[in-house]
Protein backbone atom coordinates (compact mmCIF):
# COMPACT_ATOMS: atom_id res chain seq x y z
CA UNK A 1 0.00 0.00 0.00
CA UNK A 2 2.76 2.41 0.84
CA UNK A 3 4.55 2.06 -2.66
CA UNK A 4 0.96 3.00 -4.07
CA UNK A 5 1.83 6.73 -2.99
CA UNK A 6 3.15 9.92 -4.60
CA UNK A 7 6.90 10.09 -4.79
CA UNK A 8 6.43 13.40 -2.44
CA UNK A 9 4.27 11.58 -0.14
CA UNK A 10 6.48 8.71 0.06
CA UNK A 11 9.17 11.22 0.98
CA UNK A 12 7.53 12.81 3.55
CA UNK A 13 6.87 9.63 4.93
CA UNK A 14 10.06 7.65 4.79
CA UNK A 15 11.81 9.11 7.63
CA UNK A 16 9.50 7.81 10.15
CA UNK A 17 9.03 4.51 8.67
CA UNK A 18 10.47 1.53 10.67
CA UNK A 19 10.79 -2.07 9.15
CA UNK A 20 10.09 -4.69 12.00
CA UNK A 21 9.90 -8.20 12.18
CA UNK A 22 6.82 -9.47 12.57
CA UNK A 23 7.10 -12.88 14.74
CA UNK A 24 4.22 -15.47 14.78
CA UNK A 25 0.96 -15.05 17.35
CA UNK A 26 3.08 -11.96 18.44
CA UNK A 27 0.29 -9.13 19.76
CA UNK A 28 0.20 -5.45 17.60
CA UNK A 29 -2.78 -4.08 19.60
CA UNK A 30 -4.46 -5.39 22.60
CA UNK A 31 -7.93 -4.90 22.45
CA UNK A 32 -8.80 -1.13 23.90
CA UNK A 33 -4.94 -0.58 24.20
CA UNK A 34 -3.59 2.72 22.42
CA UNK A 35 -2.63 2.75 18.62
CA UNK A 36 1.12 4.01 19.34
CA UNK A 37 1.96 2.85 15.33
CA UNK A 38 0.28 1.98 12.57
CA UNK A 39 1.27 -0.73 10.46
CA UNK A 40 1.75 -1.96 7.05
CA UNK A 41 2.54 -5.33 6.48
CA UNK A 42 5.39 -6.25 3.89
CA UNK A 43 4.69 -10.22 3.53
CA UNK A 44 3.79 -10.55 6.91
CA UNK A 45 0.27 -10.90 7.56
CA UNK A 46 -2.05 -9.79 10.55
CA UNK A 47 -5.06 -10.96 12.08
CA UNK A 48 -7.70 -8.74 13.42
CA UNK A 49 -9.53 -10.50 16.03
CA UNK A 50 -13.05 -10.65 17.57
CA UNK A 51 -13.28 -10.87 21.43
CA UNK A 52 -16.49 -11.61 23.07
CA UNK A 53 -15.33 -11.90 27.14
CA UNK A 54 -16.54 -15.76 27.43
CA UNK A 55 -15.30 -17.23 24.14
CA UNK A 56 -12.26 -17.51 22.15
CA UNK A 57 -10.55 -15.17 20.49
CA UNK A 58 -12.01 -15.43 17.00
CA UNK A 59 -10.66 -14.27 13.61
CA UNK A 60 -12.99 -11.34 11.56
CA UNK A 61 -10.35 -10.24 8.97
CA UNK A 62 -6.96 -10.69 7.72
CA UNK A 63 -4.21 -8.02 6.56
CA UNK A 64 -1.46 -8.20 4.06
CA UNK A 65 0.61 -5.86 1.84
CA UNK A 66 -2.76 -4.53 0.39
CA UNK A 67 -3.44 -2.88 3.83
CA UNK A 68 -2.50 -1.61 7.13
CA UNK A 69 -3.38 -2.12 10.76
CA UNK A 70 -4.65 0.95 12.65
CA UNK A 71 -7.58 2.02 11.03
CA UNK A 72 -9.20 3.49 14.11
CA UNK A 73 -6.80 5.80 14.71
CA UNK A 74 -7.58 7.28 11.14
CA UNK A 75 -11.69 7.31 11.80
CA UNK A 76 -10.62 9.64 15.03
CA UNK A 77 -10.88 7.08 17.62
CA UNK A 78 -7.00 6.60 18.81
CA UNK A 79 -7.37 2.74 20.33
CA UNK A 80 -7.95 -0.36 18.82
CA UNK A 81 -11.25 -2.23 19.44
CA UNK A 82 -10.01 -5.17 18.11
CA UNK A 83 -7.13 -7.18 19.00
CA UNK A 84 -4.75 -7.27 16.31
CA UNK A 85 -2.50 -10.36 16.35
CA UNK A 86 0.32 -11.75 13.60
CA UNK A 87 -0.96 -14.65 11.80
CA UNK A 88 2.12 -14.83 9.11
CA UNK A 89 5.47 -13.95 9.83
CA UNK A 90 7.18 -11.33 8.20
CA UNK A 91 8.02 -8.15 8.15
CA UNK A 92 6.15 -4.70 8.00
CA UNK A 93 6.91 -0.97 8.17
CA UNK A 94 5.79 0.71 11.00
CA UNK A 95 5.02 4.52 11.33
CA UNK A 96 4.29 6.45 14.22
CA UNK A 97 0.44 7.47 14.83
CA UNK A 98 1.33 11.28 15.11
CA UNK A 99 3.51 11.03 11.89
CA UNK A 100 0.85 8.94 9.84
CA UNK A 101 -2.43 11.26 10.54
CA UNK A 102 -0.04 14.19 9.80
CA UNK A 103 0.02 12.77 6.34
CA UNK A 104 -3.69 11.82 6.70
CA UNK A 105 -4.55 15.25 7.48
CA UNK A 106 -3.02 16.43 4.07
CA UNK A 107 -5.96 14.79 2.30
CA UNK A 108 -3.84 13.14 -0.57
CA UNK A 109 -3.33 9.85 -2.01
CA UNK A 110 -2.71 8.46 1.34
CA UNK A 111 -5.51 9.74 2.63
CA UNK A 112 -7.37 8.09 -0.38
CA UNK A 113 -5.58 4.75 0.42
CA UNK A 114 -6.31 4.57 3.80
CA UNK A 115 -10.05 5.10 3.14
CA UNK A 116 -10.17 2.77 0.25
CA UNK A 117 -8.74 0.42 2.23
CA UNK A 118 -10.94 0.43 4.91
CA UNK A 119 -14.23 0.19 2.49
CA UNK A 120 -12.31 -3.24 1.80
CA UNK A 121 -11.55 -4.44 4.94
CA UNK A 122 -15.68 -3.45 5.37
CA UNK A 123 -16.35 -5.93 3.16
CA UNK A 124 -14.14 -8.73 4.11
CA UNK A 125 -15.27 -8.25 7.15
CA UNK A 126 -18.77 -8.31 6.32
CA UNK A 127 -18.29 -11.04 4.13
CA UNK A 128 -16.88 -13.12 7.32
CA UNK A 129 -20.34 -12.38 9.22
CA UNK A 130 -22.20 -14.32 6.29
CA UNK A 131 -19.66 -17.22 6.17
CA UNK A 132 -18.89 -17.61 9.23
CA UNK A 133 -22.96 -18.35 9.34
CA UNK A 134 -23.30 -20.35 6.33
CA UNK A 135 -20.80 -22.54 5.33
CA UNK A 136 -19.31 -25.53 6.31
CA UNK A 137 -15.58 -26.19 8.06
CA UNK A 138 -13.74 -27.64 5.27
CA UNK A 139 -14.61 -24.80 2.82
CA UNK A 140 -13.57 -22.25 5.73
CA UNK A 141 -10.59 -24.02 5.97
CA UNK A 142 -9.67 -23.70 2.42
CA UNK A 143 -10.59 -19.78 1.94
CA UNK A 144 -8.51 -19.35 5.31
CA UNK A 145 -5.66 -21.09 3.50
CA UNK A 146 -5.87 -19.84 0.11
CA UNK A 147 -6.12 -15.61 2.36
CA UNK A 148 -2.93 -16.39 4.03
CA UNK A 149 -1.28 -18.16 0.75
CA UNK A 150 -1.88 -14.99 -1.19
CA UNK A 151 -0.75 -12.42 1.51
CA UNK A 152 2.18 -14.56 2.72
CA UNK A 153 3.11 -15.70 -0.88
CA UNK A 154 4.46 -18.85 0.44
CA UNK A 155 3.19 -22.46 0.30
CA UNK A 156 4.02 -23.21 3.26
CA UNK A 157 2.10 -21.88 6.10
CA UNK A 158 2.93 -22.20 10.23
CA UNK A 159 -0.46 -24.05 11.49
CA UNK A 160 -1.21 -24.02 14.79
CA UNK A 161 -4.22 -26.47 15.33
CA UNK A 162 -5.38 -25.40 18.58
CA UNK A 163 -5.10 -21.37 17.30
CA UNK A 164 -6.64 -21.39 14.16
CA UNK A 165 -9.46 -23.62 15.87
CA UNK A 166 -9.96 -20.64 17.63
CA UNK A 167 -9.45 -18.52 14.94
CA UNK A 168 -12.22 -20.04 12.75
CA UNK A 169 -14.13 -20.69 15.98
CA UNK A 170 -14.26 -24.27 15.18
CA UNK A 171 -13.47 -27.66 17.85
CA UNK A 172 -10.21 -28.73 17.67
CA UNK A 173 -11.25 -31.93 16.51
CA UNK A 174 -13.54 -30.28 13.26
CA UNK A 175 -9.67 -28.52 11.92
CA UNK A 176 -8.36 -31.79 12.19
CA UNK A 177 -10.96 -33.64 10.26
CA UNK A 178 -10.90 -31.06 7.52
CA UNK A 179 -7.37 -30.86 7.40
CA UNK A 180 -7.55 -34.66 6.59
CA UNK A 181 -9.83 -34.62 3.83
CA UNK A 182 -8.03 -31.73 2.37
CA UNK A 183 -4.82 -33.56 2.12
CA UNK A 184 -6.71 -37.05 1.06
CA UNK A 185 -7.68 -35.10 -1.83
CA UNK A 186 -4.05 -33.71 -2.39
CA UNK A 187 -5.15 -30.02 -1.82
CA UNK A 188 -2.56 -29.53 0.98
CA UNK A 189 0.04 -31.66 2.90
CA UNK A 190 -0.26 -31.24 6.64
CA UNK A 191 2.06 -31.78 9.26
CA UNK A 192 2.64 -30.74 12.71
CA UNK A 193 3.03 -26.89 13.17
CA UNK A 194 2.65 -26.44 9.28
CA UNK A 195 0.11 -26.97 5.86
CA UNK A 196 1.70 -26.90 2.34
CA UNK A 197 -0.10 -25.86 -0.33
CA UNK A 198 0.11 -29.00 -3.07
CA UNK A 199 -2.59 -28.04 -5.54
CA UNK A 200 -4.08 -24.40 -5.19
CA UNK A 201 -6.68 -25.44 -8.20
CA UNK A 202 -8.05 -27.91 -6.26
CA UNK A 203 -8.42 -26.26 -2.67
CA UNK A 204 -9.76 -23.20 -4.79
CA UNK A 205 -13.19 -26.00 -5.27
CA UNK A 206 -13.17 -26.45 -1.90
CA UNK A 207 -13.18 -22.90 -0.41
CA UNK A 208 -16.72 -21.48 -0.32
CA UNK A 209 -16.94 -18.46 -2.83
CA UNK A 210 -16.36 -15.94 -0.39
CA UNK A 211 -12.58 -16.47 -1.19
CA UNK A 212 -13.22 -15.41 -4.88
CA UNK A 213 -15.71 -12.50 -4.04
CA UNK A 214 -13.20 -10.96 -1.68
CA UNK A 215 -10.42 -11.87 -3.81
CA UNK A 216 -11.47 -10.16 -7.07
CA UNK A 217 -12.51 -7.06 -4.90
CA UNK A 218 -8.54 -6.90 -3.79
CA UNK A 219 -7.37 -8.27 -7.45
CA UNK A 220 -4.78 -5.54 -8.98
CA UNK A 221 -4.28 -3.68 -5.90
CA UNK A 222 -1.93 -6.17 -4.58
CA UNK A 223 -0.38 -6.83 -8.12
CA UNK A 224 -0.06 -3.04 -8.30
CA UNK A 225 1.76 -2.93 -4.73
CA UNK A 226 4.19 -5.53 -5.89
CA UNK A 227 5.12 -4.00 -9.32
CA UNK A 228 5.80 -0.74 -8.15
CA UNK A 229 7.72 -1.77 -4.81
CA UNK A 230 9.96 -3.92 -7.37
CA UNK A 231 10.53 -0.71 -9.64
CA UNK A 232 11.25 1.29 -5.88
CA UNK A 233 13.77 -1.32 -5.26
CA UNK A 234 15.58 -1.38 -8.32
CA UNK B 1 -45.66 55.91 25.74
CA UNK B 2 -45.99 52.18 25.02
CA UNK B 3 -43.62 51.57 21.89
CA UNK B 4 -45.13 49.04 19.59
CA UNK B 5 -43.71 45.45 20.47
CA UNK B 6 -41.81 44.67 17.45
CA UNK B 7 -42.49 41.38 16.26
CA UNK B 8 -39.30 39.18 16.40
CA UNK B 9 -38.29 38.27 13.09
CA UNK B 10 -38.93 34.95 11.65
CA UNK B 11 -36.61 32.28 12.54
CA UNK B 12 -34.29 32.31 10.07
CA UNK B 13 -32.81 28.90 10.85
CA UNK B 14 -35.64 25.85 10.59
CA UNK B 15 -35.55 22.95 12.89
CA UNK B 16 -32.62 20.85 11.53
CA UNK B 17 -33.61 16.86 10.67
CA UNK B 18 -33.01 14.06 14.29
CA UNK B 19 -30.19 12.90 12.74
CA UNK B 20 -27.48 13.06 14.97
CA UNK B 21 -24.60 13.90 12.70
CA UNK B 22 -26.67 16.24 10.92
CA UNK B 23 -27.89 17.70 13.95
CA UNK B 24 -24.44 18.18 15.56
CA UNK B 25 -22.72 20.09 12.32
CA UNK B 26 -21.63 24.03 12.70
CA UNK B 27 -24.24 26.26 11.24
CA UNK B 28 -21.73 27.10 8.27
CA UNK B 29 -21.66 23.11 7.48
CA UNK B 30 -25.13 22.62 7.78
CA UNK B 31 -26.33 25.30 5.47
CA UNK B 32 -23.88 24.50 2.94
CA UNK B 33 -25.79 20.90 2.64
CA UNK B 34 -28.96 22.59 3.62
CA UNK B 35 -30.30 23.19 -0.48
CA UNK B 36 -29.06 19.64 -1.28
CA UNK B 37 -31.43 17.73 1.14
CA UNK B 38 -34.39 16.22 0.21
CA UNK B 39 -36.19 14.56 3.02
CA UNK B 40 -37.97 11.19 2.17
CA UNK B 41 -39.97 8.63 3.10
CA UNK B 42 -39.66 4.57 2.40
CA UNK B 43 -41.78 1.74 3.14
CA UNK B 44 -40.85 -1.55 5.40
CA UNK B 45 -38.35 -3.44 2.96
CA UNK B 46 -37.56 -1.18 0.51
CA UNK B 47 -34.61 -1.61 -1.35
CA UNK B 48 -32.00 0.83 -0.68
CA UNK B 49 -28.86 -0.32 -2.59
CA UNK B 50 -28.71 -3.15 -4.38
CA UNK B 51 -25.71 -4.85 -4.75
CA UNK B 52 -22.89 -3.63 -6.80
CA UNK B 53 -25.60 -0.72 -8.07
CA UNK B 54 -23.63 3.01 -8.33
CA UNK B 55 -24.79 4.33 -4.89
CA UNK B 56 -26.19 7.61 -6.49
CA UNK B 57 -27.60 9.05 -3.67
CA UNK B 58 -26.60 8.80 0.01
CA UNK B 59 -29.23 9.00 3.14
CA UNK B 60 -29.28 10.51 6.57
CA UNK B 61 -31.34 8.57 8.65
CA UNK B 62 -33.91 10.28 10.47
CA UNK B 63 -36.30 7.85 11.96
CA UNK B 64 -36.35 4.37 11.11
CA UNK B 65 -33.64 1.34 10.56
CA UNK B 66 -31.31 1.14 7.50
CA UNK B 67 -29.84 -2.91 7.40
CA UNK B 68 -26.81 -4.09 6.08
CA UNK B 69 -27.08 -7.47 4.46
CA UNK B 70 -24.20 -9.43 3.34
CA UNK B 71 -25.14 -11.36 -0.01
CA UNK B 72 -24.20 -15.44 -1.21
CA UNK B 73 -25.01 -16.63 -4.54
CA UNK B 74 -27.27 -18.86 -3.60
CA UNK B 75 -29.40 -16.40 -1.89
CA UNK B 76 -28.83 -16.74 1.50
CA UNK B 77 -28.23 -13.74 3.57
CA UNK B 78 -27.18 -12.42 7.07
CA UNK B 79 -27.36 -9.13 8.26
CA UNK B 80 -23.86 -7.53 8.61
CA UNK B 81 -25.10 -4.08 10.18
CA UNK B 82 -27.73 -1.51 10.94
CA UNK B 83 -27.66 2.31 10.29
CA UNK B 84 -30.42 3.84 12.32
CA UNK B 85 -30.24 7.64 13.01
CA UNK B 86 -26.99 7.64 15.17
CA UNK B 87 -25.66 7.17 11.10
CA UNK B 88 -25.67 7.50 7.74
CA UNK B 89 -26.42 4.69 4.82
CA UNK B 90 -24.16 5.09 1.67
CA UNK B 91 -20.29 5.35 3.02
CA UNK B 92 -18.56 3.63 0.57
CA UNK B 93 -18.77 6.30 -1.85
CA UNK B 94 -17.26 8.60 0.61
CA UNK B 95 -14.34 6.37 0.99
CA UNK B 96 -13.74 6.48 -2.61
CA UNK B 97 -15.74 3.50 -4.03
CA UNK B 98 -18.46 3.27 -5.90
CA UNK B 99 -21.14 0.91 -5.13
CA UNK B 100 -21.39 -2.68 -2.46
CA UNK B 101 -22.10 -5.70 -2.67
CA UNK B 102 -24.40 -5.74 -0.42
CA UNK B 103 -28.06 -5.77 0.42
CA UNK B 104 -29.18 -2.18 1.83
CA UNK B 105 -32.91 -2.37 3.19
CA UNK B 106 -35.11 -0.31 5.00
CA UNK B 107 -36.29 -2.41 7.83
CA UNK B 108 -39.10 -0.37 9.29
CA UNK B 109 -40.58 2.65 7.63
CA UNK B 110 -37.96 4.83 6.96
CA UNK B 111 -37.61 9.19 7.38
CA UNK B 112 -34.41 10.30 5.80
CA UNK B 113 -32.44 13.03 4.38
CA UNK B 114 -31.09 12.11 0.94
CA UNK B 115 -28.43 14.30 -0.79
CA UNK B 116 -26.17 12.91 -4.04
CA UNK B 117 -23.20 11.08 -3.36
CA UNK B 118 -21.63 14.19 -5.30
CA UNK B 119 -23.07 16.90 -3.46
CA UNK B 120 -21.96 15.02 -0.11
CA UNK B 121 -18.64 14.39 -1.43
CA UNK B 122 -17.69 17.74 -1.83
CA UNK B 123 -18.61 18.61 1.60
CA UNK B 124 -16.55 15.85 2.93
CA UNK B 125 -13.55 16.34 1.23
CA UNK B 126 -13.51 19.78 2.87
CA UNK B 127 -12.06 17.53 5.61
CA UNK B 128 -14.44 19.29 8.64
CA UNK B 129 -16.44 18.56 10.63
CA UNK B 130 -19.06 16.04 8.13
CA UNK B 131 -15.82 14.62 7.91
CA UNK B 132 -15.04 13.91 11.49
CA UNK B 133 -18.17 12.88 12.15
CA UNK B 134 -18.72 10.35 9.45
CA UNK B 135 -15.90 9.05 10.00
CA UNK B 136 -16.38 7.99 13.61
CA UNK B 137 -19.39 7.10 12.57
CA UNK B 138 -17.93 4.58 10.40
CA UNK B 139 -15.38 3.20 13.37
CA UNK B 140 -18.89 2.46 15.14
CA UNK B 141 -20.35 0.84 11.85
CA UNK B 142 -17.47 -1.34 11.61
CA UNK B 143 -17.24 -2.34 15.30
CA UNK B 144 -20.89 -3.57 14.76
CA UNK B 145 -20.29 -5.34 11.67
CA UNK B 146 -16.83 -7.00 13.49
CA UNK B 147 -18.63 -7.82 16.54
CA UNK B 148 -21.32 -9.73 14.44
CA UNK B 149 -18.94 -12.03 12.45
CA UNK B 150 -17.67 -13.54 15.50
CA UNK B 151 -21.05 -13.52 16.88
CA UNK B 152 -22.01 -15.56 14.42
CA UNK B 153 -20.05 -17.97 14.51
CA UNK B 154 -19.95 -18.23 18.38
CA UNK B 155 -23.31 -17.39 19.82
CA UNK B 156 -26.67 -19.38 19.87
CA UNK B 157 -29.79 -18.33 17.71
CA UNK B 158 -31.85 -17.05 21.47
CA UNK B 159 -28.69 -14.75 22.44
CA UNK B 160 -28.15 -13.97 18.50
CA UNK B 161 -32.19 -12.99 17.96
CA UNK B 162 -32.26 -11.13 21.62
CA UNK B 163 -29.34 -9.07 20.67
CA UNK B 164 -31.07 -8.51 17.28
CA UNK B 165 -34.17 -6.97 18.91
CA UNK B 166 -31.69 -5.00 21.30
CA UNK B 167 -30.72 -3.61 18.18
CA UNK B 168 -33.66 -2.55 16.86
CA UNK B 169 -35.16 -1.10 19.83
CA UNK B 170 -32.37 0.91 20.11
CA UNK B 171 -33.03 2.85 16.79
CA UNK B 172 -37.00 2.77 16.91
CA UNK B 173 -39.14 4.92 19.16
CA UNK B 174 -41.70 2.41 20.38
CA UNK B 175 -41.67 -1.06 22.38
CA UNK B 176 -43.86 -2.85 19.26
CA UNK B 177 -42.61 -3.06 15.96
CA UNK B 178 -43.64 -5.06 12.69
CA UNK B 179 -41.31 -7.55 12.08
CA UNK B 180 -42.38 -11.20 9.92
CA UNK B 181 -40.73 -14.48 10.78
CA UNK B 182 -39.60 -14.32 6.78
CA UNK B 183 -37.58 -10.93 7.53
CA UNK B 184 -36.16 -11.88 10.82
CA UNK B 185 -34.83 -15.65 9.06
CA UNK B 186 -33.07 -13.29 6.42
CA UNK B 187 -31.54 -10.87 8.97
CA UNK B 188 -30.18 -13.73 11.05
CA UNK B 189 -29.36 -16.54 8.68
CA UNK B 190 -31.34 -18.59 9.50
CA UNK B 191 -34.54 -21.07 8.54
CA UNK B 192 -37.88 -19.37 9.48
CA UNK B 193 -38.38 -23.06 11.72
CA UNK B 194 -35.47 -22.05 13.74
CA UNK B 195 -36.98 -18.17 14.10
CA UNK B 196 -39.71 -19.54 15.00
CA UNK B 197 -38.39 -21.42 17.49
CA UNK B 198 -35.83 -18.80 19.20
CA UNK B 199 -39.01 -16.41 19.28
CA UNK B 200 -41.20 -18.83 21.17
CA UNK B 201 -38.64 -19.29 23.30
CA UNK B 202 -37.96 -15.95 24.29
CA UNK B 203 -42.14 -15.44 24.41
CA UNK B 204 -42.51 -18.23 26.70
CA UNK B 205 -40.08 -16.31 29.03
CA UNK B 206 -42.34 -13.40 28.79
CA UNK B 207 -39.76 -11.33 27.39
CA UNK B 208 -41.35 -10.30 24.08
CA UNK B 209 -44.92 -11.02 22.62
CA UNK B 210 -46.05 -11.65 19.06
CA UNK B 211 -48.74 -12.01 16.98
CA UNK B 212 -49.17 -11.77 12.89
CA UNK B 213 -45.91 -9.78 11.85
CA UNK B 214 -45.82 -7.65 14.45
CA UNK B 215 -43.06 -7.33 17.71
CA UNK B 216 -43.68 -6.22 21.40
CA UNK B 217 -40.45 -5.66 23.73
CA UNK B 218 -42.17 -6.52 27.43
CA UNK B 219 -39.06 -6.87 29.40
CA UNK B 220 -36.45 -5.10 28.13
CA UNK B 221 -33.69 -5.94 30.93
CA UNK B 222 -34.63 -9.64 30.70
CA UNK B 223 -33.45 -9.32 26.62
CA UNK B 224 -30.52 -7.88 27.83
CA UNK B 225 -29.56 -11.37 30.34
CA UNK B 226 -30.25 -13.50 27.26
CA UNK B 227 -28.35 -12.03 24.75
CA UNK B 228 -24.87 -12.17 24.50
CA UNK B 229 -21.88 -9.77 25.47
CA UNK B 230 -21.92 -8.74 21.75
CA UNK B 231 -24.68 -6.22 22.29
CA UNK B 232 -23.39 -4.40 25.24
CA UNK B 233 -19.70 -4.46 23.56
CA UNK B 234 -20.68 -2.58 20.62
CA UNK B 235 -22.75 -0.44 22.43
CA UNK B 236 -19.93 0.89 24.34
CA UNK B 237 -18.57 1.53 21.41
CA UNK B 238 -21.08 4.09 19.61
CA UNK B 239 -21.35 5.96 23.41
CA UNK B 240 -17.91 6.50 23.44
CA UNK B 241 -16.83 10.03 22.85
CA UNK B 242 -13.19 10.79 21.98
Amino acid sequence: MLSCLSAAEYKRLDPHLERVLLKFGQTIYHSKAEIDYVYFPENGVLSIVGLTGSDKPIEVGLVGSEGFAGLPLFLGVPRSANEVIVQGEGTAQRITAKAALAEFARGGSFQNAVLLFAHELFLQVSRVTSCNRHHETEQRLSRWLLMMRDRVEDDTLPLKQEFLSWMLGLRNQAIGRAALVLQRTGSIKYSRGSVKIINRITLEQRACPCYRLMKSRNDGWPEQVKSRRVSRLS
Amino acid sequence: MLTQLQRPPPLKTEPRPANQILSALPQDEFERLRPNLREVQLKIGDIVYRPEETIDFVYFVNRGIVSWLATLEDGNTVEAGVIGPEGVAGVPVLLGARSTPNLGLAQSELFASKISSRDLIVEFRRNGELNRLILRFVHSLFTQVAQTAACNRLHTLDQRLARWLLVTHDRLKGDEFTLTQEFLSRMLGVRRAGVSVAANSLRQSGLIDYHRGNIQILDRPGLESVSCECYEIVKQEYNARF
